[in-house]
């Protein structure tokens, strides 16, 4: 194997990447600045080093900054917990501008069918920080699969005995979707899910 | 729905063609062997993407080919949709009018297509589990929520067995909760259908048997009396130990039985496999009926040799009962020509011989 062969083959591991990509990819790499290659290598070669779990919440940080930035932060609501299954949904639910409360990840949802129960899961610290610190609201962000739903129920019972309100992110027809585009067990599901309006 | 034509190439046993099938009556005359089922099962992939006989894709490619493609064309009122299946070996690709179909789900939902099969009687005869799919069945060609819900169901319900095997007593209490939820709404729909059925049925089954005995559909659930989430709970909990030394859930949907009950009695314990074979096909009619009076559509029938094992009188009494649809099509061994003379309004005959299709014309002597 040359190693222009070896490289697509790497690049065609990488998540969304097939092998047509990533050839075009590695052909890129080859006629570019020699400076943009080391600089990627540079960065490959030490985001595992540089970039670790934080201690407190789970999601990924640098490592002289652990607990992170968003543990530490005091403009931070301390009274909210998100839960979320993995550290990407921190920065989708970041994104949005809409939270300013704390996380917490759990790094998977649980499947005995694929042998995860919860020890396998970051659930132990959950209690233990809802407890030692002045949280008064969980959300629970786990994605609407059947195994979402296990998870979510599953910390529900696990937070009874706290004196915490646990809620659940609403599933439903897409925000600034068209009716009419939505899939139909979009629109079933959300008919069942529906609300009342105030009056 | 009907289909207009159809083209095939690489498939099962049939020489490449391109067939007119734009007709309410479609029969395929022929000997055991020469390809009638063949082409219903062509018809069946197009409308579902998956065969009624088979589960290899390899068994329905040609010996000689290494894949098969199946094109329909069909018009429902003023539109008109073309279908393509592409087969290899361990893929089935579906397209609708040139784009790949993502979910099969939305074919089935343009193409209501009902089989009646020789091996129908299974759902008369076989293990609970055949009526089951049955009226599983009957409720997924009109409702796709209740699809949903059903895989919904069956995932909960692996990883509940999973956890009793792993003794995850912690894990129990919230799939009861799911189970009991997703069940609940299972078995209400299960109930809805043999209420529907119970108006339909009887009815049909006394016209063609021809006999005025009252045959219904009983629906036993598995979680019997009990209706909502808490009562199913406990029943989920104090099933515990039975599960831990079954390795598996006792209870829920998953075990629903049905029963055909004549004179109050338990049908399937004194019936005659003739009498086996018509209560199948009636639950066909009955299915096709069912799927009308919901959608207020006409499904397309597929017939496979439905007549064999009838007696003269029930022959013509089920051809006759067969309405309410906007195509017919079926297969005949070549003995069987008087039955299609009562089809002959707007029919098309083909003859079938070692894969290939020549049309005919059958004539009273």
């Amino acid at each position: 194997m040359t190693v222009l062969e070896e490289l697509i083959q790497a690049l065609s591991r990488m998540p969304g990447i097939g092998k047509k990509s990533a050839s075009r990819i590695a052909y890129h790499l080859l006629q570019t600045d020699q400076e943009l290659n080391t600089r990627l290598a540079r960065l490959i070669h030490g985001i595992q080093k540089k970039i670790i779990r934080c201690s407190t919440c789970g999601s990924f940080t640098e490592t002289d900054e652990n607990p992170c930035t968003m543990c530490t932060s005091p403009s931070r609501d301390r009274g909210t917990l998100c839960i979320v299954e993995h550290p990407q949904d921190v920065l989708t639910l970041e994104n949005t501008g809409a939270y300013h409360g704390l996380y917490h990840v759990l790094d998977g949802v649980i499947s005995p069918l694929d042998g995860i129960g919860p020890d396998q899961l970051q659930l132990g610290k959950i209690v233990i920080r809802i407890r030692e610190s002045g949280i008064r609201e969980v959300i629970i962000a786990t994605n609407p699969t059947e195994e979402g739903d296990t998870t979510a129920l599953y910390i529900a019972h696990l937070l009874k005995d706290l004196q915490v309100r646990v809620t659940r992110l609403a599933s439903g027809i897409p925000v600034g979707g068209d009716i009419e585009y939505a899939d139909r067990i979009t629109i079933a599901r959300s008919l069942r899910g529906r609300t009342e309006l105030g009056r | 729905m009907r289909f207009v034509s159809l083209q095939h190439s690489g498939f099962r046993n049939l020489v490449s063609a391109t067939l007119s099938l734009d007709a309410t009556h479609v029969i395929f005359l022929g000997e055991n062997g020469q390809g009638k089922t063949n082409l219903l099962e062509a018809l069946y992939m197009v409308s579902y993407g998956t065969s009624f006989r088979t589960r290899r894709t390899r068994h329905m490619i040609h010996f000689s080919e290494d894949r098969a493609a199946l094109t329909v064309c069909a018009v429902d009122g003023e539109q008109t949709y073309t279908v393509k299946v592409a087969i290899e070996a361990g893929s089935v690709r579906m397209f609708l009018d040139g784009k790949e179909v993502r979910d099969r789900k939305e074919v089935i939902r343009l193409f209501p297509v009902i089989v009646f099969s020789h091996e129908d009687i299974q759902v008369v005869s076989g293990p609970p589990e055949d009526r089951r799919r049955f009226f599983d069945q009957t409720l997924c060609l009109y409702d796709q929520l209740y699809l949903d819900d059903l895989r919904r169901y069956y995932r909960v319900l692996r990883q509940r067995n999973q956890a009793v095997k792993d003794q995850d007593e912690r894990l129990l209490s919230v799939y009861d909760i799911q189970l009991a939820d997703i069940g609940i709404t299972v078995c209400r729909r299960r109930e809805e259908v043999v209420e529907a059925f119970n108006g339909l049925f009887p009815g049909l089954y006394a016209s063609v048997s021809g006999m005025d005995e009252s045959l219904h559909i009983r629906y036993r659930p598995s979680w019997e009396t009990r209706n909502t989430r808490e009562e199913v709970c406990r029943h989920l909990h104090a099933g515990r130990d039975r599960d831990r030394v079954f390795q598996t859930t006792t209870s829920g949907p998953h075990r629903d039985r049905f029963f055909f009950i004549a004179r109050g009695k338990q049908f399937t314990d004194t019936a005659s496999t003739g009498q086996q074979r018509l209560v199948s096909l009636v639950l066909r009619s009955a299915q096709a009926a069912f799927y009308r009076e919901r959608t207020k559509r006409l499904p397309v029938l597929l017939l496979d040799d439905v007549l064999l094992e009838l007696d003269p009188g029930r022959r013509k009494r089920f051809l006759a009962s067969l309405t309410g649809y906007d195509q017919a099509i079926f297969t005949f061994l070549p003995d069987e020509e008087y039955g299609i003379r009562s089809l002959s309004d707007e029919s098309i005959t083909y003859r079938v011989a070692q894969g290939a299709f020549h049309e005919t014309f059958i004539t009273d002597h």
